[in-house]
């Protein structure tokens, strides 16, 4: 290649760079600004549930309707508003000792009233010695968090969902097993796909954006991680986890 | 709901959204809080200079000064020192949280992710009012 080719990419890269920290900047700045006026919405909502005794029943119930529809927005700008810090270069890793179960355990206490709403068995299998990992906490429980609350989402009613955390030939692995919907053969290439839904799951009319996998595969690829699965219609699925006994990187 | 008498509390609210501001000072007047009403850091320093909060409602992104300079500005100063600041923001908290932490905030509320019965009752909490 000739310097003056050379001297031309080497341009353009720096170019294209200062774009993509553009937009990404721009895209932070979007998400915060909407949070104001969703704010207002959520605040005089609130206010005027506290003084609802002169409202009709209808009136109340599109009342109630519209404190919902804030909070999925709100729930929805900070789902963005991650995905932008993931996608960016503005993603801090703090690496620290974890202790794996421990970790776990915090994100199915939190994730316990959709686990009991729908009467489902939550086992987490405790390996005999302690296994840690060196990694970002709030990372590792985001994968985590996603990968449990997608098998909640799609198991029916009673079932049950299992989780194991091993150590096996220098690497960490854990997974999660549903025995829900499972995703059907011709559609699993696109599963870590952003805003992708199975057609077998809209169906269902679950609630979701498609974003939980896609959050999971980008933390995975920014930290050094690896990703699989495997599913069955109608049978259900297992995500696996794993990750060097070395711990995360930041690539 | 029994109030403990004698208890009226003061506190600063700095806030540049006048709507967000006004729903503030409205729900903490219904409490009984007497409530004193700033829209920049620079007016929530002259609030505090003239009569001492018992504790601030903190705003972080606010043209003329920010809410960060103004947290530094009341914890350099040692008559406010110890004044609890709840920093209430829209700003992403992964980054926010350690600064605002480092500069003394006490607590850290995400507004659009906070009810307004949470924010009174973990502001009663850190006032030590208590609800019956």
């Amino acid at each position: 290649m000739s310097a003056f080719k050379k001297n031309k990419m080497t341009k353009n890269t720096i170019k294209l760079n200062k774009n993509l920290k553009a937009r990404d900047e721009l895209l932070l700045t979007a998400t915060h600004k909407l949070r104001t006026p969703l704010s207002i919405i959520r605040l005089y909502t609130e206010m005027l549930m506290r003084e609802q005794d002169n409202l009709s029943a209808r009136q109340k119930d599109i009342l109630s309707k519209i404190y919902i529809g804030s909070l999925k927005m709100a729930d929805l700008i900070d789902l963005f508003s991650y995905i932008f810090s993931l996608e960016g270069d503005a993603l801090k890793v703090k690496l620290k000792k974890i202790d794996i179960v421990k970790s776990f355990s915090e994100v199915i206490q939190a994730l316990s009233p959709e686990i009991e709403k729908k009467k489902i068995k939550a086992t987490l299998k405790r390996p005999k010695n302690k296994i840690f990992l060196f990694a970002d906490e709030d990372l590792i429980k985001e994968i985590f968090k996603n990968l449990l609350s997608n098998a909640i989402k799609y198991s029916p009613q009673k079932s049950a969902i299992r989780v194991d955390v091993q150590k096996k030939s220098g690497a960490i692995i854990f997974s999660v097993k549903d025995f829900g919907c499972g995703i059907p053969q011709a559609e699993q290439k696109y599963i870590f796909k952003k805003i992708f839904r199975a057609s077998n799951v809209q169906k269902l009319n679950i609630d979701g954006f498609g974003l939980d996998l896609y959050v999971v595969g980008l933390i995975i690829k920014k930290t050094g991680g690896k990703a699989w699965f495997s599913s069955t219609e109608k049978k259900g699925s297992i995500f696996y986890v794993s990750y060097k006994e070395t711990g995360m990187i930041k690539q | 709901m029994v109030k403990i008498k004698n208890m009226k509390k003061n506190i600063l609210i700095v806030e540049d959204e006048k709507l967000i501001l006004s729903a503030f000072k409205d729900r903490f007047e219904k409490e009984g809080f007497d409530v004193l009403a700033a829209e920049n850091g620079e007016e929530g320093l002259k609030k505090i200079a003239q009569k001492r909060p018992d504790l601030i409602l903190l705003d972080i992104a606010m043209p003329i000064m920010d809410g960060f300079e103004m947290l530094e500005t009341i914890r350099s100063n040692e008559e406010n020192k110890k004044i609890p600041v709840i920093v209430l923001t829209n700003l992403d908290k992964k980054n926010n949280i350690p600064k605002a932490a480092d500069l003394g905030a006490t607590i850290f509320l995400t507004k659009a992710n906070s009810s307004l019965d949470e924010i009174v009752k973990q502001t009663k909490k850190m006032l030590g009012i208590l609800d019956f």
